[in-house]
């Protein structure tokens, strides 16, 4: 009789628990990567969520010709106005000290933002107007209960009589909070409450757009002479070996290269996303290439000797036959690299796209700074709600990055062929 | 006695310092499908592969000696390995249609060598290949289809298809049945038969049956070189070399 | 063939059918001889068994043929292997006709031993029998060896029996025109014992021939 059960010997108590083992093995590691992905992205995520509002102080502004001549409304000293109208607010403040932390309640920027409503509506001058001013980080992060109250006066940034007149101006209805939307639409600044991702955006897509087009058509031809064409000799051995130890060179030293070369000898503009996406591109090209050359080679030979046997010439079976099949694995091998490149700080450092840029660069030769470098620069700042800032632009990189992926699966989904 | 189509003389083929063909000399009949057996590595595919220069393909390949095709010699430096390639067709042991439609197959080699200037013409074109191959009935109606969605004898017919459109002298086939059924294999025999009226037809093949059926000539290689060569009849049933006798008979030699 | 089949039961299968043929060969041999024996003393109990031995050469002769089929089924033999298979078939049948000419020898043996035979006759008859014995024999042994030689020789000892039966037929002439004698009926059935075995001699002759065909693929049925 055939045992058939556990029971027949073979070892097969142990290979089924060494079976089970690895299969639980498996389970935890991916457990615990999920684990890792869900705090990492949750924290960024409850961090990020402050800049999703902002509060507003709605301050009466006296805008009368004595202090703002109607012919030429931007010469005004908003800031002024600003000042004097919280004072009439709170006459009883009267100490310097307290009159300057009075004025801290609105941000520094709202001079800036009464010139640009005066601008957009000249009605608006010649009398008394309430309007909503951004008010200050600290104030923002006193309201949503981010400065710890416990604490002895000194150690926070928020004195006992400001939360005093923070109090007041609550009760009376003076603040409000509203979405932010100034986050995506303006550029850096010093102050928190105003600075937004969009200058670095920018950059960022401008040095993409020229590192693609530099280095996809250059990689994908590299890719097709050095596989298909190239003879089989010592050079292309040396060149093969070349390009794969390219791809393991840390980044910076692409950096310095381009520092040397297209800024000191070629001269182009400093800080500009041309030179930035020429650095990520000679950056990217080894990536693209060995990619593509892996997706090359994926291709049955059977078409190509196909297309040869009818009589068709070596460019037109690699362009008609080959090249096709190859093109979503190349487009993927194209996309890592572009991740790639839009995640990196480094080169971008060394060409000076570090530089602090308020305002949101038009072309390519334009100064601009990178989302990454951008992330670098408000890490580094000491304010606190910088950090919330930090957050909200690492998931604009994070949904940047989905969103070129989801563009390269539809373009792959599109391109790819059954055979 | 017809002029042969095509007549190798001393042929000598390489790879690197190997020698996989020693002094073949062959002649091939116009309008007649002659078989090349042996057993794997006789050479019996370099020789076919020789005849439409696909040895081009490996760099260390090389061949010396005459082979010459309608007079003129295929490895002649004149000689344009596309011009070649448009008169001397191939047909491949696994059917490899391009991951295009049935039409697209079809009208590939019309359209790089520019052999049917309009629409109209192409169509005709495409439709007489595949009716010549057999194949009309069954994809007249599904040409937008792509070529990889037939099935593995309608592939091949559509391979053959592709190869006749550009109207060569001569159809290579490189084992085309060998992954196919006894059915689909059928089919494709019988369409070799038919097709031999038009061209000269060299096949390889390890069924030896399929040889006999098929082919009119049968040429024996047998440790690259050519051991025996005549009419199919006499090499299967009367060999006169013993090697022959022993490969075709299943001995060991 | 000195060389083995790569399968080896391919070549236990020729063997196979060979040695059927040479088992029927040696029994129709026997036959030949044993009705020839009844020629000249009739004992009814050995013609019944001679009878009943053709039943068994009929059962091989199926048997060579089945055998052959199946062969050509499973391993679709080609060229030599292809003679060697169909040659069996062709062999046997005329096996079969030369166990059917004994049977029908031994019967006439009944009819012989009413009335009084010619005993010269009767002589050349058994000397007719020796031959076509001998060239049975030998072509059997031709067969087995695959010796186209000694299936020449008899090819070549055909014509004897051939001239043995003209002989005959002159000499049974002779004595009918010469004398009113009683016994002309044990005379003509003597004439066609004598053509059976003229007739056997051809079968070996035409076995001769597929023995010559298996080796040279040579179809001799249209020369010699």
């Amino acid at each position: 009789m055939i045992d058939l059960t556990k029971k027949a010997g073979f070892g097969l108590d142990q290979r089924h628990r060494a079976e089970q083992r690895f299969q639980w093995a498996g389970k935890l590691a991916i457990a615990t990567s999920l684990l890792f992905l869900l705090v990492m992205v949750g924290s960024i995520v409850t961090d990020a969520s402050g800049v999703l509002r902002q509060t507003q102080i709605a301050v009466d502004l006296d805008l009368g010709p004595e202090n703002v001549n109607p012919s030429n409304p931007q010469a005004a000293s908003y800031g002024r106005i600003v000042k004097s109208s919280l004072r009439d607010m709170f006459p009883e403040v009267t100490r310097r000290k307290d009159k300057k932390r009075l004025y801290n309640l609105v941000s520094p920027e709202g001079s800036f933002e009464i010139a640009a409503m005066v601008t957009d509506n000249p009605a608006l001058l010649g009398s008394v107007q309430t309007l909503w001013l951004t008010a200050s980080d600290d104030l923002d992060l006193f309201l949503r209960g981010k400065v710890d109250i416990s604490l002895p006066p000194k150690q926070r940034r928020i004195s006992d009589a400001e939360i005093t007149w923070i109090k007041i101006l609550e009760d009376g209805g003076q603040l409000r909070r509203v979405a932010n939307w100034g986050f995506l639409s303006s550029g850096d600044s010093r102050e928190p409450e105003i600075a937004g991702i969009l200058s670095a955006l920018i950059g960022s897509a401008f040095s993409l757009a020229v590192c693609f087009a530099l280095s996809f058509p250059i990689g994908i031809g590299a890719a097709i002479y050095l596989e298909e064409f190239a003879p089989a000799n010592r050079i292309s051995d040396l060149i093969e070996v070349n390009i794969n130890n390219l791809a393991a060179v840390p980044s910076i030293v692409f950096g310095l290269l381009g520092l040397s070369v297209f800024l000191g000898v070629m001269g182009l503009p400093r800080s500009s996303p041309l030179v930035g996406g020429m650095v990520l591109a000679l950056m990217t090209l080894p990536t693209i290439i060995i990619a593509a050359r892996a997706a090359l080679r994926s291709v049955p030979p059977s078409f190509k000797e196909a297309a040869l046997a009818l009589g068709a010439s070596p460019v037109q079976a690699v362009f008609h036959h080959v090249f096709p099949v190859a093109m979503p694995g190349m487009l993927t091998g194209a996309i890592v690299g572009m991740a790639q490149a839009l995640g990196e700080t480094a080169p971008l450092l060394m060409i000076g796209m570090v530089a602090f840029i308020v305002d949101i660069p038009d072309s390519v030769l334009e100064p601009a700074t990178a989302l990454p470098v951008q992330i670098f620069l408000w890490a580094d700042s000491p304010e606190r709600a910088f950090t919330e800032k930090t957050a909200a632009a690492i998931i604009v990189l994070l949904i940047f990055l989905i969103c070129m992926n989801l563009i390269a699966i539809l373009l792959r989904r599109k391109l790819e062929q059954r055979f | 006695m017809v002029d042969p189509i095509i007549s190798a003389r001393g042929v000598d083929i390489f790879y690197d310092t190997k020698q996989a063909l020693f002094d073949v000399d062959l002649d091939i009949l116009p309008n007649k499908v002659t078989a090349l057996i042996g057993p794997s590595g006789c050479g019996k595919s370099t020789f076919l592969r020789a005849i439409n220069r696909m040895n081009d393909l490996i760099p260390s390949c090389r061949v010396s000696g005459s082979l010459t095709i309608d007079g003129q010699d295929i490895y002649d430096p004149a000689v344009d390995v596309v011009a070649l390639r448009a008169q001397v067709g191939m047909v491949f042991q696994k059917p490899n249609p391009f991951p295009k439609s049935i039409f697209e197959n079809v009208a590939y080699g019309l359209k790089i060598h520019k052999l049917s200037p309009s629409k109209s013409e192409l169509q005709d074109r495409v439709e007489w290949s595949l009716q010549n191959a057999g194949l009309w009935n069954e994809v007249s109606d599904r040409l937008d289809q792509p070529g990889n969605s037939l099935s593995g004898g309608q592939q091949q017919r559509l391979c053959i298809a592709r190869a006749i459109a550009v109207q060569p002298k001569v159809i290579l086939m490189d084992e085309p049945c060998s992954a196919l059924d006894p059915i689909a294999t059928a089919v494709v025999e019988d369409l070799i038969d038919s097709l031999r009226k038009e061209y000269t037809i060299v096949i390889v093949t390890h069924s030896m049956q399929q040889a006999a059926r098929i082919s009119q000539r049968t040429a024996f290689f047998h440790l690259g070189t050519l051991v025996e060569f005549g009419d199919t009849k006499t090499i299967f049933t009367t060999p006169k070399d013993e090697r022959t006798q022993n490969y075709i008979t299943g001995r060991i030699g | 063939m000195e060389n083995t089949h790569i399968v080896k039961k391919f070549d236990k299968n020729l063997d196979k059918l060979k040695a059927r043929i040479l088992e029927m060969g040696e029994l129709v041999l026997h036959q030949v001889e044993d009705a020839t024996a009844m020629l000249g003393a009739f004992d009814p109990v050995e013609v019944d068994r001679i009878l009943q031995l053709d039943l068994t050469v009929n059962g091989l002769h199926k048997e060579v043929h089945d055998r052959a089929e199946l062969l050509i089924t499973r391993r679709q033999p080609l060229a030599v292997d292809l003679r060697q298979t169909l040659a069996p078939i062709n062999i046997a049948g005329e096996l079969e006709r030369i166990g059917d000419h004994a049977k029908s020898t031994a019967k006439r043996g009944r009819i012989l031993c009413r009335s009084s035979t010619e005993e010269t006759v009767l002589e050349m008859i058994r000397q007719m029998s020796t031959k076509v014995q001998e060239m049975l024999f030998d072509v059997l042994i031709a067969y087995t060896n695959d010796d186209i030689e000694l299936a020449a020789k008899v090819r070549m000892q055909d014509k004897e029996v051939d001239t043995l039966n003209k002989n005959l037929v002159k000499s049974v002439i002779n004595i009918l025109d010469s004398q009113a004698s009683g016994n002309s009926e044990s005379l003509i059935q003597l004439t066609l014992v004598s053509r059976n075995f003229e007739r056997i001699g051809d079968h070996a002759c035409n076995i001769a021939r597929y023995v010559h065909q298996i080796s040279t693929g040579e179809d001799l049925k249209a020369s010699i």
